[in-house]
């Protein structure tokens, strides 16, 4: 699938740069709103720098990823789920309540309970992240062609073996396709908590120099949030492709499985 | 007749899930582990509930009014750009990069420049969610049209149809269903969104009303916002769901039984 660098596409990143930059040089929009391009990549240079921007980031992903990490929780109860007839009956009235929360929301009453600090903005994670996770983990059993299970049955295969030879691999689609929707909402979840109660991280530091009216900081500051969240999507898809390669190639062959 | 015992059994299973849940709350905060204040009895919250009913109500309109601006203002730029990059190559080639740039954007991120462009208001709000739902919107449509079989394309050339006409009477139509799957989605990121934004900026809405409700310490009011925003997401959900379906049934099984 490695292409050449895509030059048209280039050319075009290019030409709205330069207008971005002429735009803001001749003043044709409030010069205190728009900061010219160069001023904005000066700023987050600097901000890189000093260590600010990159302190910042670490502290929201550091909460993310233990979000993250109890969330993974969700995938032997979603394969559970997927194997018996019972769970899904169970748990999904409730489950399917609280999945149309916007899972922002859940990180005020954890304020409440667990106090201001990295707890609630963890919990609000592992709430957002949970229920991709567990669904799709679900359906990714659940998806497992019937030829699959019978051949292991047939062969008599140990339980241990059926979960982490059969259904573990067999279920990673499903299993990637909830960990591409989890991982995005878990970024917003922890910048929405760190904008409401938070005292650090990149989405405190992003509304306080909206406040401050450092403008160019402000533009810095999405310059690598944007980035950040195209570097997630860009591992997650490589993860991807690496771990399922045998899935591309019996579907038919037809290059990676879908973004 | 099998069947029917077996859904009862189903929902049997579910409510006594759901009423576990509860009982388990209320016996959380009769036995004292919680502080007071921290958690409220579901008697509390329901309480509140019912003395807020009109109140929430209100909010509920508030919310769901911009959620639907945004779905549509969303809906429309993210149709718009899918179907030209999905349509017309020249423009997928030159404006794709640029585009893949911008989609891992958190939108979230836009808030804070959201409020000095617009100001704290029914637009930003808006603009924000509809940043985010604009791309479910824009994948669905690409990628729908892109995946339209090529033997209709070909078909519709070797009948003569000009290009103007393939794309209304053959392309449109054979990506019709991705692109209304893309709109359930689309749907539920701008509800969610926009509770977020609320949430942030606390001045109208359920978002607003939880967020003060926390900051004042009045946690049977939070939990009854959160219920409610719960209940209206269920609602929107279900609302397009049976909309999805009703749209799809002549596209047959496949797409029409979606979750």
């Amino acid at each position: 699938m490695r292409r050449g660098p895509d030059w048209q596409g280039l050319v075009f990143c290019l030409c709205v740069a330069l207008a971005w930059e002429t735009t803001a040089r001749q003043e044709l929009l409030p010069p205190r709103l728009f900061p010219a391009l160069s001023s904005v990549l000066v700023q987050l240079a600097e901000g890189t720098a000093t260590g600010a921007l990159p302190g910042a980031l670490a502290k929201t992903l550091g909460c993310m990823g233990a979000g993250l990490l109890a969330a993974a929780s969700m995938i032997p109860l979603g394969i559970w789920a997927g194997r018996s007839q019972r769970v899904w009956p169970t748990i999904g009235p409730a489950v399917e309540f609280l999945r149309s929360l916007p899972p922002a929301l859940m990180a005020l009453p954890a304020m409440l309970l667990l106090g201001i600090g990295d707890a609630p903005k963890i919990f609000a994670v592992f709430f957002a992240a949970s229920f991709p996770i567990l669904l799709s983990s679900m359906d990714g059993v659940r998806a497992i062609p019937p030829l699959f299970l019978d051949t292991a049955e047939t062969l008599h295969i140990k339980p241990r073996a059926m979960l982490f030879e059969v259904l573990l691999p067999a279920a990673a689609p499903g299993v990637f396709s909830g960990l591409k929707t989890a991982l995005p909402m878990a970024f917003i979840v922890a910048m929405v908590s760190e904008m409401i109660g938070g005292a650090d991280g990149i989405g405190h530091l992003l509304l306080r120099s909206q406040r401050s009216f450092d403008i160019p900081q402000l533009y810095a500051i999405i310059l690598v949030v944007a980035i950040t969240g195209g570097i997630f999507a860009y591992a997650l898809c490589r993860i991807e492709s690496s771990c399922l390669r045998w899935y591309s190639g019996w579907k038919g062959g037809a290059g990676q499985p879908s973004e | 007749m099998k069947c029917a015992h077996r859904s009862t059994a189903d929902a049997l299973c579910g409510v006594s899930f759901v009423a576990i849940l509860a009982a388990l709350w209320t016996g959380v905060c009769a036995s004292g582990v919680v502080p007071e204040g921290q958690l409220p009895s579901p008697y509390e919250v329901l309480h509140a509930l019912i003395a807020e009913g009109p109140h929430l109500g209100a909010l509920a309109l508030v919310t769901v009014r911009r959620t639907l601006l945004a779905f549509l203002l969303g809906g429309l730029c993210g149709l718009g750009l899918g179907l030209g990059q999905g349509v017309c190559p020249v423009f997928r080639k030159t404006t794709g990069l640029a585009i893949e740039g911008l989609r891992p954007l958190p939108s979230v991120a836009l808030i804070p420049l959201g409020i000095l462009l617009y100001g704290m208001g029914d637009p930003l709000n808006i603009a924000v969610a509809a940043f985010a739902c604009a791309w479910p919107c824009f994948i669905s449509a690409r990628d729908g049209v892109r995946g339209v079989n090529p033997l209709l394309i070909d078909t519709a050339r070797t009948i003569g149809l000009g290009r103007v006409q393939t794309i209304r009477c053959v392309i449109l139509p054979a990506a019709f269903p991705a692109i209304v799957t893309g709109l359930r989605i689309a749907l539920g990121v701008a509800f969610a969104v926009e509770v977020s934004v609320e949430l942030v900026i606390p001045k109208q809405g359920l978002g607003a009303l939880a967020s003060t409700a926390a900051l004042a310490g009045e946690s049977g009011l939070l939990y009854a916002a959160i219920l409610a925003t719960g209940l209206v997401g269920l609602l929107l959900n279900n609302l397009l769901r049976w909309a999805t379906r009703r749209l799809l049934r002549p596209y047959g099984q496949q797409w029409s039984s979606g979750a």
